[in-house]
């Protein structure tokens, strides 16, 4: 049964790989390859350090599904419900199915380090290793089948869904801040002096650290430990099948129950069109599991976010807890319409109707995120910051509340992303479908609406002037309302212009036909050729290094005057060429972002074959 | 005795506050044309789902051919073909694959499978659909690959969920001789319809379901009464259809 399933998915993966998806799955590959390779590297050098980078390859496994958007969901459980298959056996062969893939390929690539750092452990070492290399690659596959498993269960209540959402953030911050871990490692100076017992019996007891365990019990002759090693990793395979296969069965057996509570916004749905449609969307946001995730998911980040840096005893992040949400909400907000599905009929069937529909949207996107971010914003300032720090913060809460508003609106109609169907969703955010790539432009779009307050705060602060920092509150509020009003506009009357297109590409779900090439909004996009395909990818994957890591946060570390070198580069320079360096790679970044999205459209524009096509 | 070809036995369901199926039993004999109809939100879909294995119940039991599905959900599965409302399908297969995989997967060997598949794609018409992918179907010819997934495997038993809805004239009648060649052969169907006329024309025997409970049940001749079936059916569901009105504004 295994080998049919496996079939199966093959030809639906050849059904669904359109150019670009190839070109990224190519790109992916590499970039882990790359990983593999650094892990078999680190083989060589330390067998703590070792332990730990399998602990966030089983970490990454069990989080990968959440980014890259629903896991694989290309053969479901659903589709065989009707089949007289036991369980435990379908649970087997899905898992059979999760083996297909350049992940697994490129994970025992670099679970393949074991048979490398076994070398110092001698011939029974190394056989040691040769059984548990594919034992780890399937422990890991199965804890995160398990992982999507129980999240796709959670998240039918709406207090699974804020669970799930507590969880999922934490897992992300923890990848986001793990500077803070690597700063910790540093303050306790754990690389000259080694890493302390405690973290190296950690990391081994640790199930990804069990086969390398196993391999060191080998070489010492200890088979006892060898024996409780790897059968230990085969039992907790077989738990996490066990596990996921009762939860396939619960998935599959039971509805969903809705939560309905009791009516709230009725004295807004009297104000007019704006406000009905506020109304509609306050009800929406909060008895849509997938948008209570999100959201949640938002206020989780922020928090969680700047709590992380109090292990090493810095506060300064508190006050900004309440501008991460907004961005992150604005963020994961930016399929608004997408996340409605093809209920955009209503409002194409209401003529005249669009502006309501944008502009109530906004209003209760606000109504639901500006409360919150005030408060975090007010007691995070009173905890952590200082008298500057309160025009700064106020200043960029106004700017990007107002253009996060402006931009959800906006990025929403214009570049939507079709999701699964509200009506056929199993409540599981991992549906949240392929908005990595909406959600990373957002955060850097969002990020851009505050610099005109920011700049004037900053201003005000090298002048010595509190006059000018406060007005950086005027200016915030300013540019925000400026930027919801017009982006609102620009959004509201796109809705007028593309409304069928927009419905037409939901309906379709970017669906790939054989033989009829790709549709999107409308008209056949081109295809590029595959170098070129390949550079945008590349270009689009590793834009954010030097934006982020090498460019804006040196230029931040240098500003705050702290000290701490890390990576950074421009921080291992002297001071002339601090700062320069630091633009350098920020302009480096923009400009890779500016080509990414360039050369598609000029290919799009000068292809001549597109005039037969039409 | 023979056992029933589908036993529902004292099923129940709730969901949060509102009771949808409440203590439902009906035996369907072997060999005969089942019909299940209902107002919308009777509970048709919700019985016939716990009747298959697809929807936990609360209460009760479900046998097929004497096989608890519940209690037994494999050997239950092998002996039904199943037509759910609004299945879940592998989108991105075209039809002759899906039932390919699914006919392998019902342990049939791949000679087999294929020679089922384009079989039932042929009686189907869904053969000229070569290289559509079935998440480009359209809703009738969804009905249509599901009907096929049901019947792949050979079984004695079809529970069909409004078999008819939405598909056109001329494959109703391909569906209808099909199943009832099949009837005549020995098997039996139980479908679940809003359209008394099909129920009258095609069922032996037939069961009213209203607000969760069983209203009638029997052999069609019983249930009607010497009425039309749709007669009989407003009179036990209680509706009262003489002093309907259209909305004021468009009664002018």
């Amino acid at each position: 049964m295994v080998g049919v399933l496996i079939a199966m998915k093959i030809r639906v993966l050849r059904h669904s790989i359109g150019g670009s998806r190839a070109a990224g799955m190519v790109m992916g590959g590499l970039a882990g390859l790359a990983l593999a390779i650094g892990t078999i590297v680190v083989a060589g050098l330390d067998g703590d350090l070792l332990a730990a980078v399998f602990a966030v390859w089983l970490f990454g496994w069990m989080l990968g599904p959440v980014y890259t958007g629903g896991g694989d969901e290309s053969v479901r459980p659903e589709h065989f419900s009707l089949l007289p298959i036991d369980p435990r056996r379908l649970a087997l062969g899905l898992l059979g199915t999760a083996f297909v893939g350049v992940p697994p390929l490129v994970s025992l690539v670099a679970f393949s380090a074991l048979a490398v750092y076994a070398g110092s452990f001698g011939l029974a070492g190394f056989t040691v290793a040769l059984v548990a290399i594919p034992l780890m690659v399937a422990l890991v596959v199965a804890l995160s089948r398990l992982m999507i498993g129980v999240l796709g269960v959670a998240v039918r209540s709406r207090t699974g869904a804020i669970l799930a959402a507590f969880v999922n953030a934490s897992m992300n911050v923890v990848l986001n801040q793990s500077w803070v871990l690597i700063w910790a490692a540093i303050q306790f100076d754990l690389l000259t002096s080694g890493f302390p017992p405690a973290f190296s019996s950690v990391v081994r007891w640790l199930p990804s650290g069990w086969g390398l365990a196993a391999v060191e019990a080998a070489g010492r002759g200890d088979w006892l430990v060898v024996a409780a090693a790897l059968l230990g990793i085969c039992a907790l395979i077989a738990l996490a099948l066990l596990v996921w296969s009762q939860l396939l069965v619960r998935r599959t057996t039971t509805k969903p129950l809705h939560w309905v509570p009791q009516g709230t916004g009725r004295d807004l749905a009297a104000r007019g069109p704006v406000g009905a449609v506020a109304a509609k969307e306050l009800r929406t946001w909060s008895r849509d599991l997938m948008r209570t995730h999100l959201l949640w998911f938002a206020v989780f980040f922020g928090v969680l976010y700047t709590l992380v840096p109090l292990i090493i005893g810095w506060w300064g992040m508190l006050p900004w807890a309440g501008v991460l949400v907004v961005v992150m909400a604005a963020a994961t907000s930016a399929n608004l319409f997408g996340l409605d599905g093809t209920s955009l009929w209503l409002t194409l069937v209401n003529p005249g109707t669009e502006r309501a529909e944008v502009r109530g949207r906004q209003v209760a996107w606000l109504l639901r995120v500006a409360p919150i971010a005030a408060v975090l914003t007010v007691a995070g300032t009173v905890l952590g910051g200082e008298g500057w720090t309160w025009p700064w913060t106020l200043s960029i809460l106004a700017a990007v509340l107002g253009g996060g508003a402006g931009l959800i609106a906006l990025v929403s109609v214009a570049m939507l992303v079709p999701v699964t169907e509200p009506n056929k969703r199993s409540g599981n955010p991992l549906e949240a479908g392929a908005i990595f790539g909406q959600v990373v432009l957002m955060l850097l779009l969002v990020t851009v609406t505050a610099l005109p307050a920011g700049g004037v705060a900053y201003l005000g602060g090298a002048l010595g002037l509190p006059v000018v920092s406060w007005l950086a509150v005027v200016v915030g509020a300013a540019t925000g309302a400026g930027l919801t009003w017009w982006f609102g506009r620009l959004a509201h009357r796109r809705l007028a212009a593309k409304g069928p297109e927009l419905l037409g590409l939901m309906r379709s779900g970017g669906t790939v036909t054989p033989g009829s090439g790709e549709t999107a909004l409308g008209r056949p996009k081109v295809k590029l050729p595959a170098g070129k395909q390949a550079l945008v990818t590349f270009l689009w994957i590793f834009c954010w290094i030097p934006l982020f890591p090498q460019g804006l946060v040196p230029l931040w570390t240098i500003w705050t005057g702290s000290d701490a070198r890390l990576w950074f580069l421009a921080l291992h320079l002297q001071d002339p060429w601090r700062v320069p360096v630091a633009v350098a790679f920020v302009t480096l970044g923009a400009v890779m972002i500016y080509f990414g999205t360039v050369i598609p459209n000029r290919h799009d524009r000068a292809d001549p074959a597109l005039m037969h096509e039409e | 005795m023979v056992a029933a070809a589908l036993e529902l036995d004292a099923l129940g369901k709730r969901f949060g506050p509102k009771i949808a199926v409440d203590h439902v039993s009906l035996s369907v004999p072997p060999g005969s044309f089942y019909g299940l109809v209902g107002p919308n939100g009777a509970g048709k879909t919700t019985s016939l789902s716990m009747a298959v294995g697809l929807l936990r119940p609360d209460t009760g039991h479900a046998r097929v051919f004497g096989v608890d599905v519940w209690a037994d959900p494999v050997a239950a599965r092998a002996r039904v073909g199943v037509l759910p409302d609004g299945l879940a399908l592998p989108e991105r297969l075209t039809g002759r694959e899906l039932l390919g995989y699914l006919g392998r997967l019902r342990g049939l060997d791949r000679e087999t499978a294929g020679a089922r598949a384009g079989e039932l794609l042929e009686i189907l018409e869904l053969d000229q659909a070569e290289r559509t992918l079935v998440i480009d179907y359209s809703t009738g010819m969804r009905k249509k690959i599901g009907l096929a997934t049901a019947m792949l495997h050979g079984p004695r038993l079809l529970v069909l969920d409004e078999p008819f809805e939405a598909v056109d004239p001329v494959s109703a009648l391909t569906i209808r001789a099909m199943l009832k060649g099949f009837v005549a052969g020995g098997g039996s169907v139980v479908l679940s319809s809003h359209v008394m006329a099909l129920v009258e024309q095609l069922c032996d025997h037939v069961a009213v379901i209203d607000r969760g409970r069983v209203a009638a049940a029997g052999p069609l001749d019983e249930v009607r009464d010497g009425r039309s079936l749709e007669d009989r059916f407003v009179e036990l569901v209680g509706a009262d259809v003489d002093d309907v009105k259209g909305p004021s504004w468009l009664a002018s």
